[in-house]
């Protein structure tokens, strides 16, 4: 994050997906809403590989940081959703392994 | 034969509800209770819809007994209502839309609580009387749109009911409203309160002044009972008055009462009176479907549904803080 007397103050989120499709069913569930009226943050995003990447640019650090917390808030949310609402794990009674997520959420998204 | 889930949380109550060819398969509902003396502001109402919509969506499932993949149709609130809230639901929606592959309709909450309270007591073309703790309006349907009527020009009758229940430190749990009533049952010294009908409209700010200002000072000689008493036999007077003056207009021989305002029993009590009086039928649902809940956006999302209305594109699925009741074209009614 850059904080500058003159510049306005910048924030680059990248938060990796298992997999790129989960990364464009976060980016649909939170590209629909502005932000609030009185916020002076202009909030990008887009998907990159398996990566869903916010952009915050607002006059300074606080305006950020409100911003940032909803959008972490809203992000959480899309996360623990397609966790328990997946198709394919809905329902399922066995123990699910987590070391898929685990793995490739390592992987780099930027070279 | 359609299957549809409704999402609800415009203001502090989070509803998720399922409905299969309009019985409702479950409708469960968690509430944002605040002490005594507060009321509920967005950002905490949001974080308590953000903390309670993944197990209320579970429960919701379960009890319907429904797999996803059977449901036809994901409808969520899209206004009017608190910003906050609204979006936590919706980011929830849209995701269950796209997991599921099904299509979304974002649904007019006041719409939705005209639909399910026609739905469930056969009401064929009622002067509807809204009345909730954000809304107050008295609707009648023509040509494709529920037209308003008359409605309050400030705050909602809900509104002054629960800020007045805050002054005097009533409990909100299960709501203020019927913490008031309650009293209100014991209350035996009636205090003439400013009526404020204008037309068709009613205006409840200046009678909600005169109470908080007088507070104190009426506390002497009145118990908090007669002020419940006489709040109440106040503002259902004049909510009475504009339906009726709506009705005698229209022609109309029936009233719905909806919105959470609406299990109050007193008020039914009063409209049924007039009803009577004009040889004309009140209808009004218990609290399952008086209240915010699931089921009625579900409802209303599945009419529209039947009749093609989709939410698209994508971008279209933003929520809005207004949403006016005559906004919608009422596509699936044909009368």
């Amino acid at each position: 994050m850059t904080s500058h007397p003159h510049e306005p103050a910048q924030l680059r989120v990248v938060i990796p997906f298992p997999s790129k499709e989960q990364a464009l069913i976060a980016h649909n569930s939170l590209r629909v809403d502005r932000e609030p009226k009185r916020s002076q943050v202009q909030k990008t995003l887009f998907v990159e590989k398996h990566c869903l990447i916010v952009e915050l640019v607002g006059p300074d650090a606080r305006s950020l940081r409100l911003s940032s917390n909803t959008f972490f808030d809203h992000l959480t949310l899309v996360q623990k959703t397609i966790d328990k609402f997946s198709l394919d794990k809905f329902g399922s009674s066995e123990p699910r392994t987590e070391d898929f997520d685990g793995i490739e959420a390592k992987k780099p998204c930027l070279n | 034969m359609v299957i549809a889930i409704g999402l609800e949380g415009s203001a502090n109550k989070l509803g998720i509800g399922i409905i299969k060819d309009g019985q409702v398969l479950s409708n469960p509902r968690v509430t944002y209770i605040t002490p005594p003396g507060e009321g509920f502001l967005p950002s905490e109402t949001a974080r308590h819809h953000q903390a309670e919509i993944i197990n209320l969506l579970e429960k919701s499932i379960k009890e319907a007994k429904v797999r996803p993949e059977e449901i036809d149709v994901i409808c969520y609130t899209k206004g009017p209502g608190m910003g906050a809230p609204l979006v936590s639901v919706a980011v929830v929606a849209r995701t269950i839309a796209q997991l599921w592959k099904k299509p979304i309709v974002g649904v007019n909450h006041c719409i939705g609580h005209i639909e399910m309270g026609r739905h469930i007591t056969g009401a064929k073309d009622p002067t509807v009387l809204y009345v909730s703790g954000g809304n107050t309006q008295i609707i009648a349907y023509s040509q494709k749109r529920y037209r308003i009527f008359g409605e309050t020009i400030d705050i909602a009758v809900g509104n002054c009911l629960d800020r007045f229940a805050r002054i005097l430190k009533l409990s909100n749990d299960p709501s203020p409203g019927y913490n008031i009533e309650q009293l209100a049952k014991r209350g035996k010294k009636l205090l003439a309160l400013p009526y404020v009908v204008k037309g068709m409209d009613v205006s409840f700010s200046g009678l909600l002044s005169f109470i908080e200002e007088k507070a104190e000072t009426l506390k002497r000689e009145y118990t908090p009972e007669d002020l419940c008493f006489s709040l109440q036999e106040a503002v259902f007077a004049m909510l009475v008055e504009t339906t009726e003056r709506a009705m005698a207009h229209t022609g109309s021989q029936e009233v719905l009462i909806v919105g959470g305002v609406g299990c109050n029993e007193r008020l039914q009590e009063m409209m049924n009176r007039m009803c009577e009086e004009r040889q004309a039928k009140l209808f009004a649902t218990d609290e399952r479907f008086c209240i915010d809940n699931g089921a009625m956006i579900a409802q209303a999302g599945s009419e529209m549904y039947s009749a093609g209305m989709v939410t698209s594109p994508w971008e279209e699925t933003f929520c809005t803080q207004r949403y006016r009741t005559d906004e919608v074209e009422v596509v699936w009614r044909n009368d």
